[in-house]
């Protein structure tokens, strides 16, 4: 069976295109344009190479701007993190703002 | 019968002092030792396993070994370099990154009963910590228990409030100097103090966690986690001390979580070799006081530190000036950097470019902080590596230096600037950094504005790319081939446009501050 992201469009939507602006915004990131991240690349460690240091940013924005916290004990936390198109779901379920 | 507090679990039960030298007990029972002497490396991300791990270690005569990074590359490092060594771990604490072939033990419950055992004299050879060298090669530093038993002391006076039980939450690892005085010496060599069981991370989890535990809180953290309390909008209960250390706090942002968690923020300043040396309350003091069990000395700027435990005299690498019966913190040595608290060498950093397959020349560069600017400043690195792209020696670095360090920017030379004397030309380097290319801003009157986004205003892409372009030198010299508006420029930002050629094509790109706006590529008319 496949899962629903391996069928997901490749294609970045509005909402993946904001947080992706997000990122690169809050991190500061050189040499990364919002258009490259990968959707389904690992945003830490591998892939885009985030740190700890940069999910305390990012958690701080999202709380600041879509109004809700992330904390460690998060049934999903691997998930939030896991990548554009997995932090994009995240905050399009859990926003309230 | 209860013992007092040691402990405050998860979900805010006390584990009594007995209980927490009975799993200790238990630990050692467990792991069957007999006559041999192994090392123990506490990997436990549970304060109270930590702790266990200390006692055990501290009663039956075994050394501890304390990386200097949580991370897989630096525990690796430990574990090779001590050889008989048993890697504690707590309950579902991931350990898959550990080399293979190294022992790995999980802390335990103790069953009901189990004797605890005396936290006395210190049967133990001590605690071994380590700093990352400038040769790449981690430094060990150990340090008996009779000398972290006296900055325990220290510690609990600089906290204060005699005779009242207090927990520690802490959001410093505890193997650094830092966190062993605080959440694990602490406690378990002075009366009155309990710990968190969990480090809490996110700001969610910090507010969780000193509104689970009891009595009077103690929050030991450091200046990026108490500025991100500070700015999320988060709610603490009653706080009576916040200590900070690994980067300096400043007047303002003390002030800040004074004002805002209604408590009192001592700062310490230590090291690795001495731990605490001084403390100041920085939203009324730029002295620190210097702990009155050693000696200090100036040269040069230089505090020089003498301590009872130490043979040699340690000479600390900041600038530091004497003032008063005190001392000054003025800024770091050239070689030390300092990211969100943790500490590297450039020497050491610059080695670990330069082992890279297929680097042939490099340097880490530290550059100035962005005042304006969200986040910590990251080091920059410089990079000659004829059949390597940027990405790629990111990528490998990524093996063998903590996240924290890996940088963001790596600019790839042709050659390194060099120095008559074949020293890399730091100033060339740093002029790199700087020249970014022309720059133009338009005027929130130009005509192209109108009608759009009254109030903030957003420049058209044609506008972007016309002004582009002319910054560049480029009208009519070249065709557009292609081009992309990444992200939104306003009115009166400053853009940067760079510009890279090659035999056919040259790539023009323009940022505001670090977000890009336009990437296009021409193709040159030739004619």
């Amino acid at each position: 069976m496949q899962s629903v992201s391996a069928m997901a469009s490749s294609e970045k939507t509005p909402m993946h295109l904001e947080v992706a602006e997000l990122i690169v915004d809050v991190l500061n990131l050189e040499d990364v344009a919002p258009d490259d991240i990968d959707l389904d690349a690992p945003l830490f460690n591998e892939g885009l190479g985030l740190d700890s240091i940069d999910a305390l940013e990012l958690s701080l924005e999202i709380s600041q701007r879509y109004g809700f916290q992330i904390k460690s004990d998060d049934p999903d936390i691997d998930k939030v993190f896991g990548s554009l198109r997995q932090l994009a779901e995240t905050i399009e379920s859990r926003r309230s703002q | 019968m209860t013992s007092p507090a040691l402990v405050i679990g998860a979900d805010g039960k006390p584990l009594g002092r007995d209980a927490m030298l009975g799993r200790a007990r238990w630990l050692l029972d467990s792991l069957g030792l007999g006559d041999e002497k192994p090392a123990l490396l506490p990997f436990c991300s549970r304060f109270g396993d930590f702790l266990a791990a200390v006692a055990a270690a501290r009663h039956a005569g075994l050394r501890l070994v304390l990386p200097n990074d949580a991370g897989f590359a630096a525990v690796n490092t430990v574990i090779a370099e001590t050889g008989d060594v048993i890697v504690l771990a707590s309950a579902g604490d991931d350990t898959s990154g550990l080399m293979g072939m190294c022992a790995v033990h999980i802390v335990a419950d103790a069953p009901a009963g189990t004797a605890p055992l005396t936290w006395g004299e210190a049967a133990s050879a001590g605690i071994s910590l380590f700093t990352s060298g400038t040769t790449g090669v981690p430094v060990r530093h150990t340090h008996p228990f009779a000398m972290l038993d006296a900055g325990a002391e220290k510690w609990a006076a600089m906290i204060g409030a005699p005779g009242q039980a207090k927990t520690l939450v802490s959001t410093v690892p505890p193997q650094h100097m830092y966190g062993l005085e605080s959440s694990i010496m602490l406690p378990l060599s002075t009366p009155d103090f309990a710990v968190y069981d969990l480090r809490p991370f996110f700001v969610a989890n910090v507010a969780e966690a000193l509104n689970t535990v009891p009595g009077q809180r103690v929050l030991v953290s450091t200046p990026m986690h108490l500025d991100l309390l500070v700015r999320e909008d988060v709610v603490l209960p009653p706080v009576h001390t916040v200590v900070s250390a690994t980067t300096a706090l400043d007047a303002e942002l003390a002030q800040a979580v004074e004002s805002k968690f209604r408590t009192r923020v001592v700062e310490v300043f230590g090291t690795t070799e001495t731990g605490l040396i001084g403390t100041r309350e920085p939203a009324r003091e730029e002295v620190f006081t210097p702990r009155d069990d050693l000696k200090i000395s100036f040269e040069d700027r230089r505090m020089h530190v003498t301590s009872g435990w130490r043979t040699a005299v340690l000479t600390i690498d900041d600038t530091i000036d004497p003032s008063g019966d005190g001392f000054r913190h003025i800024g770091r040595g050239d070689d030390l950097i300092n990211v969100a608290g943790k500490r590297a060498s450039l020497a050491g950093l610059t080695r670990a470019l330069k082992q890279v397959d297929g680097v042939r020349d490099g340097m880490f560069v530290m550059p100035e902080g962005d005042p304006a600017g969200r986040g910590p400043v990251r080091p920059v690195a410089f990079a000659v590596a004829p059949d390597m792209n940027a990405d790629q020696v990111r990528r490998a670095l990524r093996k063998s230096i903590a996240p924290a360090f890996v940088p963001r920017r790596i600019v790839m030379l042709e050659e390194m600037p060099k120095t008559g004397v074949g020293k890399p030309h730091v100033a060339a380097l740093m002029e790199l950094l700087e020249d970014r290319g022309v720059t133009f801003s338009i005027p929130a009157g130009h005509p192209s504005l109108a009608g759009h986004f009254p109030g903030n205003p957003i420049v058209p892409g044609a506008v972007v790319l016309d002004h582009a372009l002319r910054a560049a030198g480029m009208p009519g010299a070249a065709a557009l081939k292609s081009v992309k508006f990444t992200g939104v420029l306003r009115a009166k930002e400053d853009c940067i446009v760079e510009t890279s050629e090659s035999d056919h094509a040259v790539e023009i790109t323009c940022r505001a501050g670090t977000r890009q706006v336009m990437r296009a590529t021409l193709r040159r008319i030739t004619s």
